[in-house]
C-alpha cells in the first residue's frame, strides 16, 4: 500500500518537475534572447583612445592646389572625390580603388565654374544620386549649387536658410545647418527627371550658437561642438545622444565611422571613440528611411556583415511582410485540403474507416520540411514556368469536378446514394480526383494554345509585363501548404469528433440531413477547435524554416505580387545568424528579430490552446 | 605483489602511450570559408600522405568563423576568401602572444552564370552593375531588368532577368558587392541562396537566371560568361587579366616575436609549393605564378 503511495507521490512529482522545466526553458530562452537583443537600447558613450587605434583613413592624399579650400569627400568605397576652388574653375581628382589589386589610381578633372557660383564656399560635396554625378556646394546665404559633373552647364539652384556652419555627409544625402542657435537637417536627393531636390526635415533650438557641427563619414551621427561642450546627434532618430564638456576643445573631425578627433586651442590632440550602439534606433527597423541612391524613402533588409564601411539597413518590414505572406498564401493552399477532410473524416466516415484513414493522412506530418523543401525546389521549381498553365488549369478542374459528381450523386437521389454508400464516397472517387487533375492539366494547356499563344509566362511578360521568378509565392505557397495539412487536419478532426454521436444522431433522428446536423449541431460546438487548428498551423507557417530556406529565393521584397519570391525572418536568421559578427549591431538585430518571431508564435499558439480549451469544456458540458 | 606490477606496467605503458602520441602526431585544426572547404581538404590529405605525424581537422563554416577562431586558440590556420577586416585584426593587435601570417595562396574568379541554353557569351562590368545594383555607386546608367536589354533572342523575349547570388554573410557577395557594385546596394529581387551549389543548380534549371559565384564549378546545366570591360575582347574567368579574381588567404597563427611553429610552417611550404599548388588549380582556382609563389615560400615561416 505505502508501495503504490510512494510510485504514485514519485511520478505525480516528476511530472511536475518536467512541467516546471520545460516552463523554465522557455522562460531562460525569452531572457537568453531579450539579453542579447538588449545593448542596442544602451545609451552611447565616448571613451579616449589612443592615438595607435585609430584605424587610417583610406584614400591617399591629393597633392593639388591647396591655398583655396578644399573639402575632401569620398561617395563609394572605390571612389573618392577631392575638388578645389578658385573664382573661375574648379579643379580635382577621381582616386578609383582598382580590385583585385586594391591600389589608387586617380583621374585629374576640371570644371569651369560659371561665374555665379565662383564665390568661396566652405563645404562642397560630389554626390553620386541614382546614377548621378554631383557637386554640391553650399553658400552662407541659403543657397545650395548642385551642378552635374558631367555636364557642368547643368547647374540646380535650390534654397535652404542661411547659416553660419554647415556640414554634409560623404554621400550628400543629409546636410545639416546651424544658424545661430537653431540647427537645421535637410536631405538631399534626385527627384523626377533627375532634378535635385532638398527637403527639410527637422529643426532644433540649442541653448548656444555651435562653433562646428560635423556630419560622421556614414552619415548617420553628427557631432556639435558649443563652447566646451561636445553634443552627439543622431541624425536618423532626430535625438541626443550624449552630450559631454572636454574642456578646452576647439575642432572636432571623424576619423572614422566611430571614432573621433579632438584639436585643443594649443594643438593637442586627443581620441575618442564611441561605446555602444550610436547607429542603432527603432526607427530604421520600422521606418522607411532614405538613403544615398535612392529618390524615395524605402524599406529595405540590406546588412553588411563585413564592417566595409558601406551603409547597412535593417528595416524588419520586408521580411516580416514575407513571413506573413507566405503563411497566408499556405493557408490558402492547405485550408481547403485541410478542414473538409477533417469535416469529412470526423464527422461522416464511420469508425473502422476513420481508424485506418487518420494515421494516413497523420503520417504526411513525419514527411521532414527539408524533404518538401527540396523536392519543391529541385523536381517542381524548374518545370513549374512551363506548365504554369497546366497547373492553373488543375487548380480550377479538380474542385470543379468534384462538386460536379457531388452535383450528379445528389440529383440522381437516395438510389445512387444509397449505392455509393456517402461514408466510402470519397474512397471511390479518389481515382477520379487523379483523373480530373490530368483533364485539368491538359485542358490546362490545350486554352495555353488557344488564348496565350502557346506559352502563358512569356504572355504574361508581353501583355501585363508580369514575370515569373522561378522561386515564386505561389510554389512557395504550395509546398509550404502540404507541410501544414496534417497539423490542420488533425487538430480540427480531433475537435470535430469530440462533439458526442448522439446529438448528431438525434438530428439525423428528427429527420435532418448529414449536412444539416453537422452544420447546425456538430458545427458550433466544434468550431473552436477549428479555429484552434487554424491559429496552431498559422504558427506553425510563421516559423517554419527550411522549406522557405530552399523555396523562396530570400528576396527581401514587399509587394503583392505573388509570381516573385519573399523572404522570412526565419530564413534571414538561418542564412545569416551563423555568420553575423558576434555581439555585433546586426547579430544584436537578428536576435531582436527572433524575439519578435518568437513572441508572436507565442501569442499565436496561446490563444490557439486557450480556445481549444474552451471546445474540450464544451464538449465535456454536452457529454455531463 | 600482482597488484602492484600490474599497475606499475599499467602506468609505464600509458605514460609511453601518451609521450608516443605527443611525439608522433601534431594536430592542427583549419578553419574557415566554405569556398576553401574541398582545396583545405586535399592539402589536408596530401599533406598526411607525406608527414604521417600530422594531423589535421578541416571545420568550413564560413569566412567570418575563422578569425574569432584564431584567437581564441582553438585553431591554428584559417582559410578565408576575403582578406581580414579592421575589426577582424583588432582581435589580434589586443593579444599579448598570438600574432598572425597572412599568407595568398591563390585565386578565385567569380564566375557570372548563365543557362547552358542562354544565347549570351559575354557581358560587361557596366551591365553587371545596372542588373545587380538599385543605387548605381559606380553611376553607369539606367537599371536593366530584362533579356532584351541586353541580347535579342527568340528563347528570352523580354522575360525579366532573374539574378541570384549570396546572402551577405558570404565572401563572395563582398567582392562582388565591392567591385562590381562599386559598394552600392543589390536589388532586392536577388535570389540569395546558401551555398553556390544551390546557385548553380538553380541557374541550371531556369532560362531567364544570371548568377554570381567563386569557386569551382562543374556542371553541365550552366555556362560561365566572359567580361568585357570598355572596348577590349572579353576576359574569360581563367585569364590573369580577368577582372572579378579575389585573392584567397590563409592566416597562421604564431607566437607574438616568434617564427611559425615546425608543423605548420612544413604546411605552409607545402602549401605554396609545387604540388600544392597543383591541388590549387585541381579545386578549380587559380595558383599563384611560379616565382611569387616560391618567394612567398622563402618567406613564409619567418616572424
Amino acid at each position: 500500500m505505502d508501495r503504490r503511495r510512494f510510485i504514485d507521490r514519485l511520478s505525480g512529482a516528476a511530472i511536475k518537475a518536467a512541467s516546471a522545466l520545460v516552463l523554465v526553458a522557455v522562460a531562460s530562452m525569452f531572457v537568453q534572447i531579450f539579453t542579447v537583443a538588449f545593448p542596442l537600447w544602451e545609451s552611447v558613450e565616448w571613451r579616449a583612445t589612443s592615438a595607435s587605434d585609430q584605424v587610417p583613413a583610406a584614400p591617399p592624399e591629393w597633392v593639388g592646389r591647396t591655398e583655396d579650400l578644399l573639402v575632401f569627400r569620398a561617395n563609394s568605397r572605390r571612389r573618392h572625390w577631392v575638388a578645389a576652388s578658385d573664382q573661375t574653375t574648379l579643379w580635382g581628382q577621381l582616386q578609383t580603388k582598382d580590385a583585385p589589386i586594391e591600389q589608387w589610381s586617380t583621374l585629374d578633372y576640371r570644371i569651369a565654374l560659371p561665374p555665379e557660383f565662383a564665390r568661396q564656399a566652405r563645404e562642397r560635396v560630389v554626390m553620386i544620386l541614382d546614377g548621378l554625378q554631383l557637386l554640391a556646394i553650399p553658400e552662407p546665404s541659403g543657397t545650395l549649387a548642385v551642378i552635374d559633373v558631367e555636364h557642368p552647364s547643368m547647374i540646380s539652384q535650390l534654397t535652404t536658410s542661411p547659416w553660419d556652419t554647415v556640414s554634409l555627409a560623404a554621400d550628400g544625402r543629409m546636410m545639416i545647418q546651424s544658424y545661430h542657435n537653431v540647427l537645421s537637417r535637410y536631405q538631399l536627393g534626385v527627384g523626377h527627371n533627375r532634378v535635385p531636390t532638398v527637403i527639410k526635415l527637422s529643426e532644433h533650438h540649442l541653448a548656444q550658437t555651435p562653433d562646428q557641427i560635423l556630419v560622421s563619414p556614414d552619415g548617420v551621427l553628427a557631432l556639435i561642438l558649443i563652447g566646451e561642450k561636445v553634443l552627439l546627434w543622431q541624425l536618423y532618430s532626430d535625438e541626443l545622444l550624449s552630450m559631454e564638456a572636454l574642456g578646452a576643445a576647439n575642432f572636432l573631425s571623424w576619423t572614422s565611422r566611430d571614432q573621433f578627433k579632438v584639436r585643443t586651442a594649443t594643438g593637442d590632440e586627443q581620441y575618442f571613440r564611441l561605446k555602444g550602439f550610436p547607429n542603432f534606433d527603432m526607427q530604421q527597423l520600422f521606418e522607411p528611411q532614405w538613403r544615398s541612391g535612392y529618390s524615395s524613402a524605402v524599406f529595405r533588409w540590406l546588412p553588411i556583415v563585413e564592417n566595409t564601411g558601406d551603409f547597412p539597413m535593417f528595416s524588419l518590414w520586408p521580411l516580416l511582410w514575407g513571413t506573413l505572406k507566405a503563411a497566408l498564401m499556405a493557408l490558402f493552399f492547405a485550408l481547403p485540403i485541410g478542414i473538409p477532410t477533417a469535416i469529412f473524416v470526423g464527422f461522416y466516415m464511420s469508425p473502422r474507416l476513420r481508424d485506418r484513414i487518420k494515421p494516413v493522412i497523420e503520417l504526411l506530418a513525419a514527411i521532414p520540411t527539408v524533404v518538401i523543401g527540396a523536392i519543391a525546389a529541385v523536381a517542381v521549381a524548374p518545370v513549374f514556368y512551363q506548365e504554369f498553365a497546366g497547373f492553373l488549369g488543375m487548380l480550377l478542374m479538380i474542385p470543379a469536378g468534384v462538386a460536379g459528381v457531388a452535383v450528379f450523386v445528389t440529383k440522381r437521389g437516395d438510389a445512387v446514394a444509397a449505392r455509393w454508400q456517402l461514408e466510402t464516397l470519397p474512397l471511390k472517387i479518389s481515382p477520379l480526383v487523379l483523373v480530373l487533375a490530368v483533364v485539368g492539366y491538359l485542358m490546362g494547356k490545350e486554352l495555353e494554345v488557344l488564348f496565350f499563344t502557346g506559352d502563358l509566362g512569356r504572355f504574361l511578360v508581353d501583355t501585363y509585363s508580369i514575370s515569373m521568378a522561378q522561386r515564386n509565392t505561389i510554389l512557395l505557397g504550395f509546398s509550404l501548404g502540404i507541410a501544414l495539412v496534417p497539423t490542420l487536419f488533425t487538430i480540427s478532426e480531433e475537435a470535430i469528433h469530440a462533439v458526442p454521436r448522439q446529438l448528431a444522431a438525434g438530428c439525423l433522428a428528427l429527420g435532418s440531413s448529414h449536412w444539416q446536423s453537422f452544420r447546425d449541431v456538430v458545427l458550433p460546438i466544434a468550431f473552436p477547435g477549428i479555429l484552434a487548428a487554424v491559429l496552431v498551423s498559422f504558427g506553425r507557417a510563421i516559423g517554419e524554416t527550411m522549406i522557405l530556406v530552399m523555396v523562396s529565393g530570400n528576396t527581401p521584397l514587399m509587394d503583392w505580387d505573388l509570381f516573385s519570391g519573399i523572404r522570412t525572418l526565419t530564413a534571414t536568421l538561418a542564412l545569416e545568424l551563423p555568420e553575423a559578427s558576434r555581439n555585433g549591431m546586426h547579430y544584436r538585430i537578428l536576435f531582436m528579430a527572433a524575439f519578435l518571431l518568437f513572441a508572436f508564435t507565442f501569442i499565436v499558439n496561446t490563444v490557439a490552446e486557450l480556445t481549444r480549451s474552451r471546445v474540450t469544456r464544451m464538449t465535456t458540458a454536452w457529454q455531463g | 605483489m600482482t597488484v602492484t606490477r600490474v599497475l606499475c606496467l599499467w602506468i609505464a605503458l600509458a605514460l609511453d602511450v601518451s609521450y608516443a602520441v605527443a611525439q608522433s602526431t601534431t594536430s592542427m585544426t583549419i578553419v574557415g570559408s566554405d569556398t576553401l572547404a574541398a582545396l583545405n581538404t586535399h592539402w589536408a590529405n596530401a599533406f598526411q600522405t607525406s608527414q604521417p605525424s600530422a594531423s589535421i581537422d578541416v571545420q568550413a563554416s564560413g569566412s567570418a568563423t575563422a578569425p574569432p577562431a584564431l584567437a581564441a586558440g582553438s585553431a591554428t590556420i584559417g582559410a578565408m576568401s576575403r582578406r581580414m577586416t579592421q575589426s577582424e585584426l583588432a582581435l589580434f593587435s589586443g593579444n599579448a602572444s598570438l600574432t598572425l601570417t597572412e599568407v595568398i595562396i591563390g585565386y578565385d574568379a567569380i564566375a557570372i552564370l548563365v543557362h547552358r541554353d542562354n544565347p549570351l557569351t559575354e557581358i560587361s562590368l557596366e551591365q553587371l552593375e545596372r542588373i545587380f545594383s538599385e543605387t548605381r555607386g559606380c553611376a553607369s546608367g539606367e537599371p536593366i531588368r530584362l533579356w532584351s536589354d541586353l541580347i535579342a533572342s527568340d528563347i528570352l523575349g523580354n522575360r525579366a532577368i532573374t539574378p541570384y547570388g549570396r546572402p551577405a554573410s558570404s565572401g563572395t557577395y563582398g567582392f562582388f558587392r565591392h567591385v562590381v557594385l562599386c559598394g552600392g546596394n543589390p536589388v532586392p529581387w536577388i535570389n540569395e541562396l546558401a551555398g553556390t551549389a544551390a546557385i548553380v543548380q538553380a541557374v541550371a534549371q531556369e532560362m531567364t537566371a544570371l548568377g554570381y559565384v567563386g569557386g569551382d564549378i562543374q556542371h553541365s546545366g550552366v555556362r560561365r560568361l566572359g567580361l568585357t570591360m570598355g572596348q577590349g575582347p572579353a576576359v574569360r574567368p581563367s585569364d590573369i587579366a580577368y577582372p572579378l579574381r579575389r585573392p584567397l588567404y590563409l592566416y597562421f597563427t604564431r607566437l607574438r616575436g616568434e617564427q611559425l611553429n615546425t608543423m605548420t610552417c612544413e604546411f605552409a611550404q607545402f602549401v605554396l609549393s609545387d604540388r600544392g599548388q597543383e591541388l590549387v588549380s585541381l579545386a578549380g582556382f587559380s595558383p599563384l605564378a611560379p616565382l611569387s609563389a616560391q618567394a612567398a615560400s622563402r618567406r613564409v615561416c619567418d616572424g
